[in-house]
This record gives structure tokens, C-alpha cells and sequence, in this order.
């Protein structure tokens, strides 16, 4: 297999979206994000050729899980782009699906895999650098240019003041200065009102508008499907105040949710990438271009749609920034350049999916072509009924896949044996599996809440404690 | 492989070194998001080549 087939499952809509937002909101994880997206495959691709994991129902029912978690997340980002851009969720996600589907089960399918990927990547690229041209800019001065901004206020271009954006997901706004905005469209808003030391929540029920005024300290509710206009000048809700402050949230990540982050990225690339037979070198280049394009996507986002993310979706800052580029650039429209992101992303899911179909294929054997089409289509209904942030699937994906595949795989390496009637990896990925999905589904509160919200920490060390300890006494 | 760990392990570490060394600039952008960007990935790549290289 050539390193770009090898490499096809990563670079999906969802971690492509999930890296350039991360730098867009100044999120404190977003450097670690960054570096692991970029570097975590690498890891897989260095590896001499490994021995496949064993044919085994286990096996193949945890990578059917991880690839439909994966494809879910995928899909859910696309569905979001449609929905961004005024289209219905569902048929979107019942189109993409339906491509993936067709093209994955299509002969030669790993052809147009490369095709897929070569598009994808070529796409997004021009975007980027029209926008780049447009903006006169380098993306270090363009970092820091972003840096400097004394405040992060809406522009008064931008589509959340001038005709009123919808808010993808439920989402709670936090004001610091006083604001008046519009509802576009009628709906109830609940407003939690600081009256001295006391808290008092009002329910609002907004015809199209109507005005509603809040002060700094307040907080509005706003449901999905809500529209709503913002005032030019005003500061972001739930944006860094300032430049300087979005520089400063990366220095101080939590220790804990960063390593959980690269735990989880490199060990689902490892579960997820096979080692390249011939032409390494164009997968490294992917990667590297991966880290580098989703740094200058999101610095320059930032800097032309400092509200991009308000509607609770990654994929708005990959849209934002056609949307603000100038018409004249390059002779690329807004329209041309948003259909490019949209070409782009559509391209890498599909290489992401065949790339997934063929690791199925690997643990599989001949039921592979029949839990390929089940996962697609768990993950199409999934996206469907389950609105949820890209990240959340995407996570959980390359979690079960890491502690459930990679690390039993890793401490088992070669002729492993067997233990309980089955092969020791086997074992491993059963305990490590369930012991992420439990502690996926625990509360949060009853124990350290990054480990329940990164259950990879604990759940990879005690698959790899149990194989390494049952081939020892091979 | 072990280089490919420690140069993934560098960010976590930034966040806990005294005197935060990630926050100075250069060309006016910090030194972890250089890292994180360009450097870090770069030298992964080069060593993930040189390794299949020496196979």
C-alpha cells in the first residue's frame, strides 16, 4: 500500500475542522491538537511492517464501532457545513453517506482513494491561499496581527450583524459588556441577570425584532435552530477578550486533558494507519501540511470572522474564511471559494471512509463487506438523530480504537499466543474496550473529571498492563 | 519511534516549565505555537524518513 492509500484515514472533515477551530477560539489544547494531528500518524507510518491484528468477531466488532464512530463524526461536520449554509441536515448526511457507500464498495476503490485525497487536499489549499493573497498576509504576520487585537468584537461586515446567523447547537452566551441583540426569527431566550449579589432568570419570548438588552455579567440561553444579530464593535460572547488572551490560553492548558489529547490521537492513529509498503515520503508531507494548513486556516480566520464558532460548530471557521475573503481575489468568488471547502471536505470524507472500509476489510475476512454497510449506515443515523459537536464522535472513535486495538497490539508483538481460548490481543481489546466505554458512560462527577472525559488514560495502560502480563507467562 | 513520543511530549510539557518559555516570541509568534506548527512536525517528518530510510 503506498503512504497516501495509508494515510487517507486521517486527514476526515471532522479532525481538519476540529484543528483549524481549535486555533481560531484560542483554545487552550489547540497547540497539543495541532502537533498531534500532525505528528500522531507519523508514528504509525515509522512502524516496520506489523503483523495485522488477529481475525477474531472481537476485533472486528470494536474496529466496526471505531469506524462508525469515525464516520459519524464526519458526516456530522458535513451535516453541519450543509446546515451553515442553509441546506437540511439529514439529506446531506444521507447524500454523503450514500457516496461513501457507493464509491468504498465500487471497484477500485483504492484508486479513487488517492484521487479522493489528492482532491480534498488540493481544494481546501487554494482556498487557503487565495485567502492568504487577499488578506496581504503571511500566516506568522497574520498570527501576529491576531495577537495584537485589543479587543475580539464583531466586525461590522460580518454575517452575525448584518442579517443574523442560526445557532447550531443549544449554547449558553456569556456577556462582559452590555449588548442589545435581535432575534431574526421568534423564539425563547433564557436570560440569567446578575440584580446586585442576586441571580435572576428570566424566560424571554421573542418575536422577530424584538430587541433584548443585557448588561455584563448576564447570560443568555439560546436554543438550536435560534437566530439571532449582534451589534458591530461588541465583544465576542465566549471569546478570548482580547488578542493578547488568545495568544495566552495555549501556555496554560491543563497537563492531564493534553496528554490525554495525544494519548488519544496517537494511539487511534496507530490502531487506524497501516504501515506504508512504498512512497512514505508523500504521507509525511500530508501530515506536515496538515499541521501547518490548519494554523494558518484558523489564524486567519480569527483575524477576517472573529465570531466564527458562535454557532457552535468547527466547521464555521473552515467557512468563514471564503466568506470574508474579497470578491476580486484571484478572480475566486465567495461562492466559488465556499464551494471549494465544501468540495474539499466531501473529498476527504470519502477518502477517510475507503480507508476505514479497508482496515475492516483486514480483521474481517469475508463478513467485512456486511458490517462495512452496517457501520456506514449506523453512522448516517447516528449523525441524523444525534446533533452533537464533531469533536464528541471523533474522540470517541480514535479512543476505542486506541485502547481497544493499538494498545493491546502494541503489547503483544509478535507470536503472542493465545489465552482463555482466544489470541492474548484479543483479550486485551475486550478489557480495554469495555473499560472505555464504561468510563465513557460514568458520570463525571464521581471520579477525576478529566480521566471521564479522556477515558484513554486509563483504559490503553490497562489493556497493554493485561497483554504484556498474559504473554509473560506464554 | 521514541523521538516521535518526545517531540509529542514537548507541548505538555511547556504548559508545566517555569517561566513559561513557550510564551516568547520570535518573528512575533510564540515559541510553542512555532513548535507546534512547523518545528515539531517538521522534525518528526525528517525522522520518520530517515528511519525507513536506514531499513
Amino acid at each position: 500500500m503506498t503512504g497516501v492509500r495509508a494515510i487517507a484515514a486521517w486527514p476526515g472533515p471532522a479532525l481538519v475542522a476540529g484543528a483549524a477551530a481549535a486555533v481560531a477560539a484560542g483554545m487552550p489544547a489547540a497547540p497539543a491538537l495541532v502537533l498531534g494531528a500532525a505528528v500522531a500518524p507519523l508514528l504509525a507510518l515509522a512502524q516496520p511492517a506489523r503483523a495485522t491484528l488477529p481475525r477474531h468477531p472481537v476485533t472486528l466488532a470494536i474496529f466496526a464501532v471505531a469506524a462508525a464512530l469515525l464516520l459519524c463524526a464526519h458526516l456530522a461536520a458535513l451535516a453541519d457545513a450543509a446546515v451553515l449554509l442553509g441546506a437540511r441536515r439529514w439529506p446531506a448526511i444521507v447524500l454523503a453517506a450514500a457516496l461513501a457507500l457507493g464509491v468504498t464498495t465500487a471497484r477500485g476503490a483504492a484508486f479513487w482513494r488517492s484521487v479522493a485525497l489528492a482532491i480534498g487536499a488540493a481544494a481546501l489549499l487554494v482556498v487557503l491561499i487565495v485567502a492568504g493573497l487577499a488578506s496581504g498576509l503571511t500566516p506568522w504576520a497574520a498570527w501576529a496581527d491576531a495577537a495584537a487585537r485589543p479587543g475580539i468584537v464583531f466586525s461590522p461586515r460580518s454575517a452575525w450583524v448584518t442579517g443574523g446567523e442560526r445557532f447550531l447547537r443549544p449554547t449558553t452566551l456569556a456577556f462582559t459588556e452590555a449588548h442589545r441583540i435581535v432575534a431574526v426569527t421568534p423564539g425563547t431566550f433564557r436570560a440569567v441577570e446578575m440584580d446586585g449579589a442576586q441571580r435572576v432568570v428570566r424566560d424571554w419570548r421573542l418575536n422577530a425584532g424584538d430587541v433584548l438588552s443585557l448588561r455584563p455579567g448576564d447570560t443568555l440561553t439560546v436554543e438550536a435552530g435560534s437566530r439571532l444579530r449582534f451589534e458591530p464593535g461588541k465583544r465576542v460572547p465566549g471569546a478570548p477578550p482580547s488578542g493578547s488572551a488568545w495568544v495566552d490560553a495555549a501556555p496554560r492548558g491543563s497537563l492531564l486533558r493534553t496528554l490525554a489529547l495525544l494519548a488519544t490521537l496517537a494511539l487511534g492513529a496507530y490502531a487506524l494507519i497501516p504501515p506504508p509498503g512504498r512512497h512514505a515520503a508523500a504521507a509525511f508531507g500530508i501530515t506536515l501540511a496538515l499541521g501547518v494548513g490548519a494554523v494558518a486556516w484558523g489564524v486567519y480566520a480569527t483575524l477576517v470572522a472573529p465570531e466564527a464558532g458562535l454557532a457552535g460548530s468547527p466547521v464555521e471557521a473552515l467557512l468563514a474564511l471564503p466568506r470574508a475573503v474579497p470578491a476580486t481575489a484571484l478572480g475566486l468568488g465567495a461562492g466559488a471559494l465556499t464551494a471549494l471547502v465544501v468540495l474539499g471536505l466531501l473529498a476527504l470524507f470519502v477518502a477517510a471512509a475507503d480507508a476505514l472500509r479497508t482496515r475492516v476489510a483486514d480483521v474481517g475476512g469475508p463478513r467485512a463487506q456486511v458490517v462495512w454497510a452496517l457501520a456506514v449506515i449506523a453512522a448516517a443515523v447516528a449523525a441524523s438523530v444525534w446533533v452533537v459537536d464533531p469533536w464528541t464522535p471523533l474522540a470517541a472513535g480514535l479512543g476505542v480504537a486506541g485502547a481497544g486495538l493499538a494498545a493491546p497490539r502494541l503489547a503483544a508483538g509478535a507470536g503472542a499466543g493465545r489465552r482463555l481460548g482466544a489470541p492474548v490481543e484479543v483479550v486485551g481489546a475486550l478489557l480495554g474496550a469495555g473499560v472505555f466505554v464504561a468510563l465513557s458512560l460514568l458520570e463525571p462527577s464521581r471520579g477525576v473529571e478529566a480521566l471521564g472525559a479522556w477515558p484513554v488514560l486509563v483504559a490503553a495502560p490497562i489493556a497493554f498492563g493485561v497483554v504484556s502480563a498474559l504473554r509473560s507467562t506464554h | 519511534m521514541v523521538v516521535l513520543v518526545v517531540l509529542l511530549a514537548v507541548t505538555p510539557v511547556a504548559t508545566v516549565l517555569p517561566g513559561s518559555p513557550g510564551s516568547v516570541r520570535v518573528a512575533g509568534v510564540t515559541l510553542l505555537w512555532w513548535y507546534a506548527a512547523l518545528i515539531g512536525p517538521l522534525i518528526a517528518a525528517l525522522t520518520a524518513l530517515l528511519a525507513r530510510a536506514a531499513r
